[in-house]
């Protein structure tokens, strides 16, 4: 008996990166997985992944911050496999011509990010819920950011969406804990993903060199693989974290325990720690 | 197996939380070191370990003492050879406020809660980093983040626990990973003659409304413990049934 049999998962944005990982770990512990994602070709390969696997996975096209789509998502995942028990909002836009700060930012710019990255939250939860419900409960994760807690130059209306995100996890807790759902979000770094290697591309230099710098601005000393955040949304929606809900997990390889001042990695491997 | 041939160290495992993940650990294949004052409590975890097929010793154990915490360490290498785990857990603490409290009090709490983790890192770090790492896990509490009255020893001492889990991790990333869990109101020995009535009260303040059980507690620890959560340090993780998620407001219907 694995932890997820007959479990049925949907995932925003599970094409690629932290979603697809995810998709692909709920799918090796027996989970069928609903992907809800606008990229046809590359939904369809995480698909035929997750078959793979030996559970059943399901490409829905959506564009998620679309009430209809949304709603089509839920209503397609019920009818293919019977039942929604976990939600895993982790869609996320930040596209590397987005820098900029609140006076330059086009309307559209703003809009758009928090449609995708905080609306599309509000509503794939608010389709889901009644099914989930029916379940006896279950379990939402939200993708949030260490941007949330704390940021750069340039990222308004990314940064918005990240906070939002932690607020609605804590209201969202609130609301449905006597029906048994659990709510939380994560906090990921910088996770080497698609999302990530376009904003490497926008720097100056090789975009491996580029991923590589961040990585040492984390304590670890280098970015996080998608599956690293993946078992972590596991964990959280399995029934060890069951005194869990309202609260944020940081992946971060340590980004937010560190002062602005200091430097990146602490202890050399040869076992000495810095002074 | 999550921990297959680690050697783990849990303060406090004579009851409690670290009693339930000393035998967490034990189950997933770690040897356990236990260690507590409680001797009668801490051969009892040992033998119900023993009994479950695994491997365990006690170290009688008075956290306040730097012999003791270095002897604590020692044991564990001389016995199992490594440490690759330290969950670091103990916790005896005085009631009072501020001003209620006697400097006795204040020394025993600090030194307990807060004292005793940093002479763990101090004795048990060189030894991890040189054996190649490990994971240290932390017992925190939701003191460290929210405000009850007639604790301030306790709050003071969980508040420098947070704080020195983001400068431990800071100093020994990427070798050893560093965490916190910050449980909110889990019902263990040190609850004591705590009536019904105030149990129940206070469950009716988590949004889950229920209080944490020990079991709890150590399945965050695991996760931490192990290659699960291989991309965190210096975290931490509030494990409280939705306690500090909600503002308590008197209900207006």
């Amino acid at each position: 008996m694995r932890e997820f049999d007959s479990k049925v998962v949907i995932v925003t944005g599970g094409a690629y990166g932290i979603g697809k990982s995810t998709a692909l770990e709920f799918a090796r512990n027996g989970a069928n997985v609903v992907i809800a994602d606008i990229n046809e070709k590359v939904g369809n390969a995480t698909v035929s992944e997750i078959n793979e696997l030996g559970s059943r996975g399901l490409l829905v096209l959506a564009d998620v911050s679309n009430s209809a789509d949304c709603n089509n998502v839920v209503a397609t995942a019920v009818e293919t496999f019977g039942r929604v028990d976990i939600l895993f909002n982790n869609v996320g836009i930040q596209s590397p011509d987005s820098y900029f700060n609140v006076e330059d930012a086009p309307e559209e710019l703003w809009d758009r990010t928090i449609n995708v990255n905080l609306k599309s939250y509000f509503l794939m939860s608010k389709y889901s819920i009644p099914e989930i419900r029916k379940q006896g409960g279950g379990v939402i994760i939200n993708t949030a950011s260490v941007q949330g807690l704390q940021s750069m130059k340039g990222v308004p209306a990314y940064a918005a969406s990240k906070g939002g995100i932690l607020s609605l996890t804590r209201q969202m807790a609130i609301d449905y804990a006597s029906e048994n759902i659990r709510v939380l979000a994560i906090c990921p770094g910088t996770i080497d993903t698609q999302m990530v290697r376009a904003q490497a591309a926008r720097e100056p230099g090789e975009p491996d060199d580029t991923i590589e710098k961040w990585g040492m601005t984390h304590p670890l000393g280098r970015t996080g693989d998608a599956r690293e955040v993946a078992n972590v949304v596991l964990f959280l929606a399995s029934e060890k974290a069951s005194f869990m809900t309202g609260e944020y997990v940081n992946v971060d390889g340590g980004m937010m325990a560190l002062g602005a001042w200091a430097s990146g990695s602490g202890a050399s491997a040869d076992g000495s720690i810095r002074n | 197996m999550l921990l297959e041939g680690k050697v783990a160290l849990i303060t406090g495992s004579a009851s409690g939380i670290g009693r339930a993940t000393a035998k967490l650990f034990a189950a997933q294949g770690a040897k356990i070191v236990v260690a507590d004052i409680n001797k009668p409590g801490g051969e009892n975890t040992v033998s119900d370990i023993i009994d479950g097929g695994g491997e365990a010793l006690f170290v009688e154990t008075d956290l306040a003492k730097m012999e003791d915490v270095k002897s604590m360490v020692d044991t564990a290498m001389t016995s199992f050879g490594r440490l690759d785990v330290i969950h670091s857990n103990a916790a005896a603490y005085d009631m009072g406020t501020a001003t209620e409290i006697t400097e006795d009090q204040w020394d025993r709490t600090i030194s307990t809660c807060l004292k005793a983790t940093w002479m763990i890192a101090h004795h048990a770090v060189p030894l991890m980093l040189t054996s190649g790492g490990g994971t240290f896990v932390i017992t925190g509490s939701d003191h460290a983040i929210r405000g009850y009255p007639g604790y301030a020893a306790y709050q003071a001492a969980k508040g420098g626990l947070l704080a020195m889990t983001r400068s431990l991790a800071a100093d020994c990333a990427p070798t050893i990973r560093v965490n916190i869990i910050l449980p909110g109101a889990v019902e263990t020995e040190i609850w004591g003659e705590t009536t019904q009535e105030e149990r129940d009260r206070i469950a009716e303040m988590c949004i889950l409304k229920r209080n944490g059980r020990p079991e709890d507690i150590a399945n965050v620890a695991l996760f931490l413990a192990s290659d699960m959560s291989s991309y965190m340090t210096g975290a931490h993780i509030v494990v409280d049934g939705g306690l500090t998620s909600v503002v308590q407001l008197p209900e207006t219907e």
